[in-house]
């Protein structure tokens, strides 16, 4: 059980100052006031408790606190005000091979680190044969560290964590290396380690496997807390806050390609979306323009285009700045959030322009009539309704 | 299963304690891979530890002894140096790697959570592997010179030895917090350690000094009444009680005053390191 009560975390922050201090500027600043020191709050007011066993994934974007938290939560830093009280050793994994040395073996390095993990070499001896099998390395587990290659010191790194057994267990983004078998694996690992009946907090920003692994999640916001709920509602809630910007602006191609400068939603409901395009081009340019639509967890939901499947419907576009409005059929999508990507092409000849992020928009469907409900993104199940009728009752 | 509590306030003394105790194995990991990564890849490896002490002792003879005759209180100067050197080194390594260990370690600082005070007395104890090493080369040399150890000797030694000991500790934790806060002090340790050099009666005796006010600063330094004892303890001199003490006391309290400002600094470690 963890129980995180009112955390706060306070940083000083010296606008004009490196982070560490020296012996002058401190002599200095006791004639001087602090004139300069401006108080930053982490994080604020973070309250919320994990029972045993449960899988917490913690979400926020880059500066939300989480990292912060997680740093409170394994003692490496303390908080300015809260309390926590947590139930059971608890061992954290905020970066993949923190103490491994490069000039002791692989042996070496693996009781090494298992011990600064705060295991005892006798329970190391125990997990060994474990550790080596998972990494795959023991064809050179006497070979000094540094001639391994970058993926066999984390598979290393990652396998004495993961053989740790502590009843709380915190892995920050440590998955984002490696390849994607190697993801596998250790996620695969992370869900023995959660069924196995330990408290497991993970930070991540890749959606899918927070999903996988966890079952509920909470969701931090420039240092506060917004919510904690079940993985799926938090993890599209947090979409929904990614969709913040829905314009985009940009500056003319140096050299006069075909190019997006303006994307402004105009007008939007259940079935259509109403967008403004504005593009410059230095050359008369016959275009396409294609348009990719992600859903929360950035997996492809659809593609539509104006001249890339009909070469007759081309956009003719003229030197300068050319404006258009498009409406974009939305009325099959599920309620949920889209990024949409915008590609200018010259379909099957070249590419103009590509954004990969160009805007996003949100479909709220409400409920038209009663004994009905209407199609969530979140649910799992796709982002496209479509009819299926009945023809026939024998 | 045991209740954690994080406050604002950390732990207390008595938890910090038992935690180091919780912790102990690694002591012994951390200076193990600091000694491991010093000897690999040196052709000589641990010969190092026995040629360095040797090559000084053998310096300093020729230049202080024979060039400059410096009295040394009928003791033969390889002796009499040499004496001195062991304790010197012990101390002059320990305070310049405990003093940077907490910046050298910055990553793991950054990472993970361990008792902080792991840090400096690992790097400690890497100097007293040397110290002990070094120690059997100083037996060889007594028994050369014809200073066979004697009771005294053995008793005198592990005084000596504490009162060095406490006062690394001590200077140690103290570099270490300070290190991390103003990096000023990577230079200032190189440079406080040649000055203690001159006030503390290694390579000359302090017979050789007559003035009141300095007999009186050389009193207060640990680590001279240390070398003073050992050197008593070799010759079977009558040892000087009242130093003894004074030694002990003041190492003592430079012992309480780093650890209680390594702890007063620690929490903030893992934020500006």
């Amino acid at each position: 059980m963890v129980d995180i009560q009112n955390i706060g975390k306070r940083y000083k922050i010296n606008h004009d100052r490196k982070k560490y201090f020296t012996l002058r500027e401190s002599i200095i600043s006791v004639f001087q006031s602090k004139s300069k020191e401006e108080d930053f709050w982490a994080l604020r007011n973070i309250s919320f408790k994990i029972e045993e066993g449960e899988a917490v994934g913690i979400i926020g974007k880059n500066g939300a606190g989480k990292s912060t938290l997680l740093k409170i939560l394994s003692k490496i830093t303390h908080p300015t005000e809260g309390r926590i009280e947590l139930n059971g050793r608890l061992a954290s994994l905020l970066e993949v091979g923190t103490g491994f040395h490069q000039e002791l073996t692989g042996r070496e390095n693996i009781f090494l680190n298992g011990s600064i993990l705060g295991l005892k070499s006798k329970e190391i001896k125990a997990r060994f044969d474990n550790i080596v099998d998972f990494s795959g390395v023991e064809k050179f587990i006497d070979t000094p560290l540094k001639h391994y290659s970058s993926g066999m010191q984390l598979r290393l790194a990652f396998a004495v964590a993961s053989y740790l057994d502590p009843e709380i267990l915190i892995i920050d983004e440590v998955l984002a290396v490696g390849d994607a078998e190697f993801q596998k694996k250790c996620i695969g690992r992370m869900n023995e380690v959660s069924k196995s009946g330990r408290t497991l907090l993970f930070v991540s920003h890749d959606m899918n496997s927070v999903l996988s692994l966890c079952n509920s999640a909470v969701l931090l916001e420039k240092g506060s807390f917004v919510v904690k709920g079940p993985a799926s509602e938090v993890v599209q809630r947090y979409s929904q806050n990614m969709a913040d910007a829905s314009e985009y602006l940009a500056l003319t191609d140096i050299n006069g390609r075909p190019k997006i400068t303006l994307v402004k939603i105009d007008s939007i409901d259940d079935n259509r979306l109403n967008l403004c395009l504005k593009l410059n081009s230095g050359i008369k340019q016959k275009i396409s323009l294609d348009f990719h639509l992600r859903d929360h967890l950035n997996r492809i939901i659809g593609f539509g285009s104006v001249g890339a499947l009909k070469y007759n419907e081309m956009l003719e576009m003229n030197k300068g700045d050319n404006t258009y409005i498009l409406a974009l059929n939305i009325s099959a999508l599920a309620s949920g959030t889209y990024n949409v990507g915008i590609d200018v092409t010259q379909p099957n000849v070249e590419w103009f322009d590509r954004v990969p992020d160009c805007f996003s928009f949100k479909i709220e469907k409400s409920v038209v009539e009663s004994h009905s409900r209407v199609m969530q993104q979140g649910w799992g199940y796709g982002s496209v309704n479509f009819d299926v009728n009945l023809i026939e009752i024998r | 299963m045991s209740l954690t509590v994080i406050s604002p306030k950390g732990s207390s003394l008595v938890l910090e304690i038992k935690e180091l105790w919780q912790f102990r194995e690694l002591f012994y990991f951390f200076s193990w891979r600091d000694i491991k990564v010093k000897y690999k890849q040196t052709v000589l490896g641990l010969l190092w530890l026995v040629l360095q002490p040797l090559i000084m002792m053998i310096i300093f003879t020729f230049f202080f002894s024979r060039a400059l005759g410096v009295h040394t209180d009928s003791m033969p100067y390889p002796v009499f140096c040499f004496t001195g050197l062991l304790f010197w080194n012990f101390f002059s390594s320990g305070l310049v790697s405990a003093g940077n260990s907490m910046v050298s370690n910055s990553n793991i600082i950054k990472k993970i959570y361990f008792p902080r005070l792991i840090i400096p007395i690992s790097s400690i104890i890497v100097a007293l592997f040397d110290f002990l090493i070094t120690i059997l080369i100083y037996a060889l040399v007594l028994i050369y010179f014809k200073f066979p150890p004697s009771v005294k000797t053995l008793f005198c030694f592990p005084i000596a030895f504490y009162i060095v000991l406490q006062t690394t500790l001590g200077m140690g934790f103290l570099l270490a917090a300070l290190n991390v806060k103003y990096r000023d002090f990577r230079y200032v340790i190189p440079f406080m350690i040649q000055i203690l050099l001159f006030v503390t009666p290694v390579i000359y005796s302090l017979s050789l000094v007559d003035n009141e006010l300095l007999k009186f600063v050389f009193g207060l330094n640990p680590i001279a009444s240390a070398i003073q004892l050992a050197r008593a303890g070799v010759l079977g001199a009558p040892i000087m009680w009242g130093n003894v003490l004074t030694g002990l006391i003041i190492s003592l309290s430079f012992l309480l005053f780093g650890f209680y400002f390594f702890r007063s600094v620690e929490n903030e470690f893992a934020d500006i390191v």
